[in-house]
């Protein structure tokens, strides 16, 4: 990260070319905003990612929540990330759950014996690791209906998690919770400048999480990868921002078991 | 790495994260260790090309931006948006009223659909065509420039409507030229994982089905001059790479080489 000058010449950039809206304040589960973070750069037994999520992705994240008044429930690295920081209990200790938005950057991959894709964190060995291992790996059926305490937005930087029909399982995480933002293919292109960008548009430029979403990946990945975003409800995807600045949807209670959905060519 | 350092490791760990509470102490830190080489299997689909043994480099002279959105008409759900072809037709003549098309530009068009699906099912219950993305990139002698430095993005919506036109184009001067490495000698540092990005995805085995040279220009440089114009802390250079088409355990996906020997 080239620091601060960087970010204040994204933000000068930005703030010529976009139009801020500030449409009213919704009201917060708790009252607070709150992101937190898992970071898996480390691996037992595959590839390292070089220590990028520590070195260039968190200190984004560390640029634009704190001064927008953000509070970090959590920020777990490599062996410190846990699969019960991803909002799998429900009572207790939530993870993820416990904050408006989480942020996980690390290996998206297959289970050996389900085939579906799953997070993987440190001791991931290509879907064959022991299902108990908290350092193993999450997969959708953990999550299943779990995330309905304060969760709003969760942005999962993984390759292709969100493939073909595994928006519906991972779908079905969103009880509450309102949307789920990764990948359906590898991704392939600037992850820094990619969060960097999402992070300007939803908080300084105030548009809505998803066309934030749809833009920082257009703009910021190669046309090899497809970009996916899952709401739980249309009025989220249509009316959702970022807490305090702009119109935050209702949480969908009763759940009803529908998401909507788009992917979506990048063109960087 | 020592194992006498899990310590220090959990320490920098920690302040990395900027966390040093007591509810870090439930975290019982393990031995980390640091880089290892993994092995990947890499198979070779396709003829290796020739490579030149030189080719031009170039610098920004100037960038122009040029952009507008019209608010909250992204990825809507619309009933009337136009087919890629005519997309293409409404995105050309927008371009040509807003500063004109650059020559030596490639073209691509899509869909993208806002679908309802039963999560409990799988099944998708509504599908609406939402906008149409256009996309200009520039091609430098027949090799195309990636990244995201550089293009020209319009997304045209119901009936037509441009939702968003969002403008980046470069002024180039020579700016001499550079020795490039072999395709074989990309492929050692492919092996090496010596790419230009950090893919997510733990990938084990590699077969290359395409081999191309193309031009990379980091988009931080170009951000850094367009904010600084005029005075950029360095100058911003388009450089050749090697380009991979890949098919991996993970999936297709490209990986790019600098090409600069």
């Amino acid at each position: 990260m080239k620091g601060t000058k960087t970010g204040v010449s994204l933000a000068v950039v930005f703030s010529l070319l976009l139009a801020a809206s500030i449409p009213a304040l919704a009201a917060d589960d708790d009252a607070t905003k709150e992101y937190s973070v898992t970071l898996v750069d480390r691996y037992a037994y595959v590839g390292n990612l070089s220590d990028y999520g520590k070195d260039y992705l968190y200190p984004v994240i560390q640029y634009h929540f704190p001064p927008d008044g953000w509070d970090e429930t959590f920020c777990w690295n490599d062996t410190a990330a846990w699969d019960i920081d991803f909002g799998k209990l429900t009572s207790g200790y939530e993870g993820l759950d416990e904050a408006d938005f989480h942020f996980h950057w690390g290996h998206g991959g297959p289970d050996q014996n389900t085939g579906h894709k799953e997070i993987c964190l440190y001791n991931w060995s290509f879907g064959d690791e022991d299902p108990d291992d908290v350092r193993g790996d999450v997969s959708w059926d953990e999550v299943y209906g779990k995330w309905e305490l304060d969760s709003e937005w969760a942005f999962i930087l993984s390759c292709s998690l969100l493939e073909g029909d595994e928006v519906s399982y991972w779908g079905s995480a969103l009880n509450r919770s309102h949307m789920i933002l990764g990948f359906s293919t590898p991704a392939y292109g600037d992850d820094r400048r990619c969060l960097d960008e999402f992070l300007l548009r939803t908080l300084q430029a105030e548009q809505t999480v998803i066309e934030s979403y749809y833009r920082a990946t257009l703009y910021n990945y190669n046309a090899s990868t497809n970009a996916t975003a899952i709401s739980d409800t249309l009025d989220q995807w249509n009316n959702d921002h970022f807490w305090g600045h702009g119109t935050v949807s209702p949480d969908e209670s009763p759940n009803d078991g529908t998401v909507w959905f788009a992917r979506w060519t990048c063109g960087g | 790495m020592k194992r006498t350092t899990p310590i220090i490791i959990a320490v920098l760990l920690l302040s990395a994260c900027g966390m040093m509470d007591a509810i870090q102490d439930r975290r019982d830190e393990i031995f980390m260790p640091m880089e290892r080489e993994y092995a990947v299997d890499v198979k070779i689909a396709t003829a290796l090309p020739e490579s030149p043994d030189r080719l031009p480099i170039y610098r920004v002279a100037n960038i122009s931006v040029n952009s507008f959105d019209t608010d909250d008409r992204l990825l809507k759900l619309n009933k009337n948006v136009p087919s890629e072809f005519e997309a293409i037709k409404i995105a050309k003549e927008f371009t040509m009223k807003n500063g004109g098309i650059p020559n030596n530009v490639s073209i691509h068009a899509n869909t993208v659909y806002l679908e309802k699906l039963n999560t409990k099912t799988g099944k998708i219950l509504e599908r609406h065509p939402s906008i149409v993305q256009v996309t200009f990139g520039r091609n430098i002698g027949g090799m195309p420039v990636v990244g995201p430095c550089e293009k020209i993005w319009v997304s045209i919506g119901e009936n037509g409507e441009v939702a968003s036109f969002h403008k980046r184009w470069a002024e180039l001067e020579p700016a001499g030229d550079t020795k490039i490495i072999s395709a074989i000698e990309a492929i050692e540092k492919l092996k090496k994982g010596d790419t230009i990005y950090v893919v997510p995805c733990p990938i084990r085995e590699m077969e290359i089905t395409g081999i191309s040279l193309g031009y990379y220009v980091d988009y931080m440089d170009c951000a850094d001059y367009i904010a600084y114009s005029g005075s950029p802390s360095k100058a911003v250079t388009y450089e050749p790479i090697w380009m991979f088409d890949l098919k991996t355990d993970c999936g297709t996906m490209p990986m790019w080489i600098a090409a600069k020997a």
